[in-house]
């Protein structure tokens, strides 16, 4: 007998009972409505904390001046004033194969003036590829030029925030606003990036060339930076991104063979294993969840598929009178019981996601329904028809056809 | 020729707690092709036995069956079954039709566990052919519930003949019907034997036996007659 012929019984066999198909189903169903579901939330939620952590920079890894350790003392990054604009560049220059762009950093902070309003806000000095490497572009304007940079000009790009402090709802754009009593003229406004992970408003601040911090703000002889930014091509290459930044500047602060760095060289790493970390525990929580169920599930099929050899021992012993082999009995209801498991699984599918979507929709919870979700859930429901439905199939096949057909 | 049958010195026990029951004590007979047989005799007698070993559904203790020239004896399970799908045509009595299934897919079932495939256009054509034969040509998506008695052992003999089989096995085919249908199907039996199929029919009635052309009586386990 064909698998399409044996599908078709099986398909009719459902549908004559199908009030008790679907009470059988129906831990199958549960079972699969859960994972499906959870499983949804559960990606949106982690798609979004990814989105939160790459909203800090486009692949970034970030130098610090200083080494964790020195002289047996530990140090905070940041603690020497070895880090200059210059390796900033030759990152670029030299490694430009991995590395889409390099921005310098210098941190302030400043009361500015615009006529009668006044604003406390933090300064950032960087460099033309600030809003490459943030992922954050002008809204209004421009950004400034290298031009600006090798001049050290007094031209600013403010933040959304302090436009609306100073500004109010007119335009910004040319006028000039007084940093530590010196004149700087806004050429541009950043489009608005709202807060960070650490709920910091982004929007808050003024960004200058570097040189202009360094030079006219700080009055500062070194070209030193805090930070140095890094966008690389892609989050692939980043172990080896990380040891040719290190080999560069190594070489470039003559470290030789056995002193330590003096700078640390750090990336997002850490924070997406903790999210990878938690994803992972709930992914373990959710299968323990779901083999329960499917197992409860299993078992109600293997009962029902018990009732039904019962109910159609005859028919059995008919069919093995005009010559159906041992094997096409077992097929017959072992395919039954995968079909019945299958649709359990299907209708598990579509109620999880559409439950995903309603809990989404009123929690205004990101959702993410995969590919994988749906195959894995409905694999696992074919399996559970197969393990649960071979041992009622089996016995099924071993029946003596005289009994069947004098079964009252 | 060999007989189509031939059953020699066939014996059937059964272990019932400490006791062994003979059904069948060293039953010898043949049955040429194209013969009309009765198998009479009370209940217990071992007719039954004596069917159920003839349609391959069950093997003898002792003794040797040859069906059709093979012999029976060590077949497995799955040669068995598909012996009888080719062979043997079962007719019985309470006609076990598949319940909420059409006359005509009755009558295909045999066919799809043939080793020979059809394709299903041509299991149709002949399912209708044979419905039509039997005189339910207008009856082919009928369920059996929707047909009399006599109707659905119609459909029953029907599907005995979709895999043209050598031999027809008929359990008591009259047992649960009526006077007029059981003369119905009876003669129905005859017009089939007329064309030339073999058909073997158990019954403990004599004037369903009379239709027969030949007579084993079966007592104790033995042929008497």
């Amino acid at each position: 007998m064909s698998i399409s012929m044996i599908f078709r019984v099986a398909l009719r066999a459902i549908w004559r009972n199908r009030v008790r198909s679907l009470l059988t189903a129906l831990g199958i169903i549960v079972g699969i409505a859960a994972v499906i579901a959870v499983i949804a939330i559960g990606q949106g939620a982690s798609s979004e904390v990814r989105k939160s952590i790459s909203s800090m920079g486009n692949n970034l890894v970030m130098i610090f001046p200083g080494s964790m350790r020195s002289g047996g003392m530990h140090m905070g990054a940041g603690a020497m004033t070895t880090l200059t604009d210059q390796d900033g560049e030759q990152i670029q220059s030299q490694l430009s194969h991995l590395v889409a762009g390099v921005t310098p950093m210098i941190r302030s902070n400043a009361q500015v003036v615009y006529q009668e309003n006044n604003w406390s806000t933090t300064i950032s000095g960087v460099g033309t590829a600030f809003p490459l490497v943030r992922g954050w572009n002008v809204g209004d304007g421009a950004f400034f030029t290298d031009n600006d940079v090798r001049a050290g000009n007094r031209v600013l790009i403010i933040g959304q925030t302090v436009a609306k402090e100073l500004f109010g709802a007119a335009d910004p754009i040319g006028h000039s606003i007084r940093v530590k009593n010196m004149p700087f003229k806004v050429i541009g406004i950043m489009e608005p990036k709202g807060s960070n992970a650490m709920g910091q408003d982004q929007d808050d601040i003024l960004i200058m060339p570097y040189s202009t911090v360094g030079r006219v703000l700080q009055r500062s002889k070194f070209n030193n930076v805090n930070q140095l930014l890094v966008s690389l091509n892609s989050l692939d290459d980043l172990a080896i991104a990380k040891e040719e930044i290190t080999a560069l500047l190594r070489q470039r602060h003559k470290l030789g063979d056995v002193k330590e760095n003096d700078f640390t060289v750090r990336d997002m790493t850490e924070i997406v294993d903790s999210v990878t970390a938690v994803s992972r525990l709930m992914t373990v929580l959710l299968a323990v969840v779901a083999s329960i169920s499917l197992m409860v599930g299993g078992i109600g099929i293997m009962n029902i598929m018990l009732v039904s050899v019962t109910e159609r021992i005859r028919e059995i012993g008919l069919r093995m009178a005009i010559g159906a082999r041992p094997v096409d009995i077992l097929m017959q209801f072992l395919l039954e019981a995968m079909t019945l498991s299958c649709i359990g699984g299907l209708i598990g599918v579509a109620l999880g996601i559409a439950g995903a979507l309603i809990v989404g929709r009123i929690q205004h919870w990101p959702i993410l329904v995969t590919h994988s979700s749906i195959a894995i859930s409905f694999g696992f429901s074919a399996l559970v028809g197969i393990v649960f439905g071979f041992f009622p199939a089996f016995h099924a096949s071993r029946l003596n056809p005289i009994e069947c057909l004098r079964y009252e | 020729m060999p007989a189509l049958i031939d059953i020699q010195n066939v014996t059937k026990t059964y272990q019932m707690g400490d006791t062994v029951v003979h059904a069948l004590n060293n039953v010898t007979l043949q049955i040429e092709r194209g013969e009309y047989v009765a198998i009479m005799g009370h209940s217990g007698s071992g007719k039954s036995t004596m069917l159920n070993i003839l349609g391959c559904l069950d093997t003898p203790s002792s003794g040797t069956y040859r069906l059709d020239g093979r012999l029976v004896n060590d077949m497995t399970r799955n040669e068995l079954a598909l012996f009888r799908n080719r062979t043997i045509g079962f007719v019985f009595q309470n006609f076990n039709l598949l319940t909420r299934t059409s006359a005509r897919e009755n009558v295909e079932l045999p066919s799809f566990y043939s080793s020979t495939r059809m394709t299903g256009a041509e299991r149709r054509r002949k399912a209708i052919d044979l419905l039509t034969k039997v005189g339910l040509g207008d009856r082919l998506d009928h369920s059996p519930a929707q047909l009399s008695g006599g109707q659905q052992q119609r459909v029953a003999i029907a599907r005995a003949l979709m895999n043209d089989p050598s031999v027809i096995f008929a359990d008591e085919p009259t047992g649960n019907l009526d006077t007029k249908s059981s003369l119905d199907i009876i003669h129905f039996l005859s017009s089939l034997n007329a064309e030339g199929i073999t058909i073997v029919m158990v019954t403990h009635e004599e004037d369903i036996a009379a239709y027969a052309r030949r007579k084993i009586v079966f007592q104790d386990g033995k042929v008497i007659a």
